[in-house]
């Protein structure tokens, strides 16, 4: 197995733990604007560094992103926290000019394009 | 029984995206469906860069049910769901990422998110506990998402005749049916390719969504 810029193997299983209830962090909401694509393989792009006024969680979003892509679900697994609740933080984020969201989404499903599909299969047979 | 929640799968938007040419890695998806313990986890663990991870999902179920009284009534209720991923760095930028969900029912609800822009799905098998995957291929096909099945052999044993497998499942005829060790990397890498290949030649005879 070969790590990858930014694969850390082990999710930090103590920083993140918290009482509160997860969707308390978020004041309650669920729902994100669906044009910001935060779709379970969005990939997250920290633009500044973590300042004041910051909440913890929108913090760690721009620690975790800062040098990397991470998509939702990494950002979800590595803060311990509901996919639905990370959507929210980066959102926010997002709302502010504070990370670029690229939707994973290269066209809508199905199908993917031939040329992907291409790549994919060169890709794996390549292992 | 639930509802989709998600939004519904919104047509093929052609065009290149709008932020291609950022330094961003291109990610790709695949789904791998299966019932409880049939070897998702394994099978993502097999051949992903990083362990695979674990997150959850909490989403609201509306659910029919019967009440006290004898009537129906609608309801709802929060689950949570279990998603467990892997991730392989491809060349090209090309990011494949693996997200294991469980099959039942009641967790169909969030495929839509997951199968957007995804490649296909490979359902896990166990001929043992077959019904379990049944409501994973109904989804795929009502969807029109290329899929492949895979029977995982536990301890490398095959217990029944491929056919017997299609038979049951009621597949059409152009759908791979094959055996699979969750736990064999080389196995892993050949049922994804089965199901790559399977979803470009469905592309190549301009198989239509949603059938």
């Amino acid at each position: 197995m070969t790590a990858v810029t930014g694969a850390g193997s082990v999710v930090d299983r103590d920083d993140a733990e918290s009482p509160v209830r997860p969707y308390a962090l978020v004041g309650g909401r669920t729902r994100v604007p669906d044009e910001l694509g935060l779709s379970v393989g969005a990939l997250i792009h920290g633009l500044v560094p973590p300042g004041p006024g910051l909440s913890p969680e929108e913090r760690r979003v721009l620690d975790l992103t800062r040098d990397d892509h991470r998509s939702v679900a990494d950002l979800s697994a590595r803060m311990r926290l509901p996919l639905g609740v990370v959507r929210v933080v980066v959102a926010d984020l997002a709302g502010r000019g504070s990370v670029r969201v690229r939707s994973a989404l290269l066209v809508a499903v199905p199908p993917v394009p031939r040329r992907v599909l291409e790549s994919v299969l060169d890709g794996i047979a390549s292992l | 029984m639930a509802s989709p929640v998600s939004e519904p799968i919104v047509p093929a938007q052609p065009g290149p995206h709008p932020d291609e040419t950022g330094d961003a890695p291109t990610v790709v998806k695949i789904v791998v469906a299966g019932g409880f313990a049939v070897g998702k986890t394994t099978f993502i663990g097999s051949i992903s860069e990083i362990e695979p991870l674990s997150t959850e999902a909490a989403m609201t179920e509306h659910s029919l049910g019967v009440d006290d009284a004898g009537r129906m009534s609608q309801r709802k209720a929060t689950t949570t769901v279990a998603l467990d991923f892997g991730r392989i760095a491809l060349p090209g930028g090309l990011w494949l990422y693996l997200f294991g969900t469980p099959g039942q029912d009641r967790f169909l609800f969030m495929w839509d998110d997951l199968i957007r822009g995804a490649v296909g799905a490979v359902v896990l098998v166990d001929t043992e506990r077959l019904e379990q995957s049944f409501p994973a291929v109904d989804y795929f096909e009502d969807r029109g998402l290329p899929f492949v099945v895979a029977v995982n052999c536990f301890d490398g044993i095959a217990r029944h005749h491929l056919d017997e497998v299609r038979r049951a499942l009621g597949l059409s005829p152009d759908v791979p049916v094959h055996y699979t060790d969750a736990r064999s990397r080389a196995a892993t890498k050949e049922a994804l390719q089965t199901l790559v290949r399977h979803a470009m030649a469905r592309l190549h005879a301009g198989v239509p969504a949603g059938t």
